[in-house]
């Protein structure tokens, strides 16, 4: 029996109305889109169906897609060749990455999110956290307690660095 | 104010009255005004969410006003002039103007969810916003601005996904940002901990870790610990010998440097430089017991004993290569392959399980031959040094097989790896937490004087180097993070 999102297309729009159009086995990686179009598939079945994305730009929308094409097309493509083209996709700027990773965690697309938490990741390596606070624009808001704790861990967690130090 | 007054007061009488009253207006006046901000906090309503009025203006006049955070936090958004600028609906940068009342609004409005109480709408304007109230309206750092991203509010799921891929001293890192951050890294903390390789402890003038995955120190500060000396790592404890008498043993939490008092009769001679000591289980439980092994003999004891069940490695022309605690009691191996399975309380009896094959006969480069605990099953690990200037080393591994008694030997350790310490000690770990290693050995040998962290690789018996500064002839141990945090 095939599914019925490979007979279909799926129209994507985002919140300021741009629309893209899928292929119903692209859209298969977006578990968003295949649980939406389960419950849709006994009243229409004109082979089209259209999901709105209420707040997701037309411009992350379309890395978004470009993305599950790429994917979608994974026989085509090497493993090798596929993770190049992830490290290029995903050095975008920090505002476009956060955009992507809650586009990613909306429509449920799990290598997105893979991808993109990796990314992150690799933002947050190797910085000190008041680095990684000015680097996302984060305010510190911890408790005082908090404060004492993570000062007493802090001595650990990034003390002693060179060797001469340690011995 | 009225302080001030009631202390008046008490010097002049008549004042009293006139106190009372202006108290009685006070009470008043704030309870109306508490009573109004009830009410507005109830009165919103709040329009649409973008996509349907994307480019409507009229669908969002005559309407207020509060968003739902806003709501949440009951904190008022007002200002009389005019416009609404909120974060996504619009993200084309309209502004939308209702009437003589504004939203500023961030979230709320994708939800898409009408607020709709027209009736009850309480024009909030001719309240005199408090300090608070215009302070909190300058430091929305969301109103109007769709450039700001709030990296801490990430869904869960991704700031798990973030997490997998941090070593550990960017795992504090992390947990060191901000509140939602260390929330979910204290949520996961001892699943993390089960994926870190192991580190290399010891005590010199300082004490800390040496992890060589990321190749650093994790120096910790703990006074306490100067100078005594590493006997063992056993149920995520340190096993410790006091500093100057060398009679007295202490557990210790290598991370978070609690002390157990461990209730160990005193030893009555000098341990050894090199000896090795382990536990049985955690020192809490009723079953905890306490091994000791030295050059020439190894001894036994519980919690609350009086004195140690101590066996000699040479009896009777039977010599004792290795023992461990296995499945509760002390299994110990000697040279004709046989092993002896020690009860301290029926000292000096024990059982023996005689083995089919004896495969440890020939001991003429063997170095070392020690027992390890595999995952319930028993392992014996040969070290043959022919010669290790040239680093021709070959490592034999044989697992013993109790239905039919028989050492069978191992090409193989699959996923796994053994990881041997400078005396006795050999562990046990899951490769998945190592980096592009498996079915490998780790070892310490002296190399043209220097000691160095080898890899042994079982598939081909090549051997590598690893760098891992640590210093010269100190005893060391490996620490399981899983364990201790």
């Amino acid at each position: 029996m095939a599914s019925p999102s490979h007979t279909r297309t799926v129209t994507l729009k985002s919140c300021d109305d741009v629309e893209f159009v899928l292929d119903g086995s692209v859209a298969t990686l977006s578990q968003t889109l295949v649980s939406a179009m389960a419950e849709d598939s006994s009243s229409s079945d004109d082979g089209t169906f259209t999901w709105c994305v209420s707040n997701i730009t037309g411009e992350v929308l379309a890395k978004v897609v470009e993305f599950c094409n790429k994917h979608a097309d994974i026989s085509s493509s090497r493993g090798e060749d596929l993770k190049e083209w992830d490290k290029a996709f995903i050095s975008v700027e920090l505002d476009l990455l956060y955009d992507l990773i809650l586009a990613a965690d909306n429509l449920n697309i799990e290598s997105l999110l893979d991808l993109t938490a990796q990314r992150v990741a690799d933002e947050i390596k190797g910085k000190m956290p008041h680095e990684i606070r000015m680097l996302f624009n984060i305010e510190k808001d911890f408790t005082d307690e908090e404060e004492r704790e993570i000062r007493r861990e802090h001595a650990w967690a990034y003390g002693g660095e060179s060797l001469k130090s340690f011995l | 104010m009225s302080a001030y007054l009631f202390f008046l007061s008490l010097f002049f009488p008549s004042i009293f009255c006139l106190t009372m009253c202006l108290c009685e207006m006070f009470k008043k006046l704030r309870g109306r005004r508490r009573d109004e901000q009830e009410r507005s906090v109830h009165c919103s309503v709040v329009t649409k969410s973008s996509q349907p009025h994307q480019d409507k203006k009229d669908d969002i006049s005559n309407v207020v006003t509060e968003s739902n955070q806003l709501l949440q936090d009951r904190k008022e958004y007002e200002i009389n002039s005019v416009v609404t600028k909120s974060n996504q609906p619009f993200q084309n940068g309209i502004e939308y103007e209702i009437g003589s009342v504004v939203t500023k609004s961030n979230q709320p409005l994708q939800d898409g969810k009408e607020y709709e109480i027209s009736e009850e709408i309480t024009p909030v304007s001719h309240l005199p916003p408090t300090d608070t109230e215009v302070s909190n309206v300058v430091e929305n750092p969301h109103a109007g601005g769709r450039e700001l991203r709030d990296w801490c509010d990430l869904p869960d799921l991704v700031l798990f996904l973030i997490l997998k891929w941090l070593s550990l001293s960017d795992f504090f890192a992390f947990s060191h940002v901000c509140k939602e951050w260390r929330f979910i890294s204290k949520t996961v903390k001892r699943e993390y901990m089960a994926t870190q390789p192991p580190l290399v402890c010891w005590i010199t003038s300082t004490y800390g870790f040496y992890s060589w995955k990321e190749e650093r120190f994790y120096k910790k500060n703990q006074p306490a610990l100067k100078g005594r000396r590493i006997l063992g790592f056993s149920h995520g404890f340190l096993i410790l010998l006091h500093k100057s008498d060398k009679r007295f043993f202490y557990l210790v939490n290598p991370v978070t440097g609690v002390e157990v008092m461990a209730n160990f009769p005193w030893f009555p001679k000098w341990i050894n430089r090199y000896a090795h000591a382990s536990l049985a289980s955690p020192p809490t439980s009723p079953d905890c017991m306490f091994l000791l092994s030295d050059i020439n003999f190894f001894c036994v004891c519980r919690p609350g004993d009086l004195k140690w069940a101590v066996y000699q490695r040479k009896n009777r022309g039977i010599v004792i290569l290795s023992e461990i605690f296995f499945k509760g009691k002390v299994y110990a191996l000697n040279d004709k392959g046989n092993i002896l399975i020690y009860d301290p309380s029926h000292h000096p009896e024990f059982t023996i399980l005689r083995a089919q094959n004896n495969p440890f006969s020939d001991s003429k480069y063997c170095t070392s031959t020690r027992l390890a605990d595999c995952g319930g099953e028993l392992f014996a690990i040969q070290c043959f040094e022919y010669d290790h200037r040239r680093r021709k080393v070959k490592f034999v591994v044989q697992g013993f097989d109790f239905m039919t008694c028989e050492w069978v030997r191992l090409n193989n350790l699959g996923n796994h790896v053994l990881l041997l310490d400078r005396r006795r000690g050999a562990f046990w770990d899951d490769a998945a937490n190592w980096e592009d290693s498996e079915n490998c050995i780790y070892y310490l040998s002296n190399h043209l004087d220097n000691e160095k962290f080898y890899v042994f690789h079982m598939d081909d018996g090549s051997v590598e180097d690893i760098s891992c500064p640590i210093p010269y002839c100190f005893p060391f141990c490996w620490v399981f993070p899983r364990l201790c945090f």
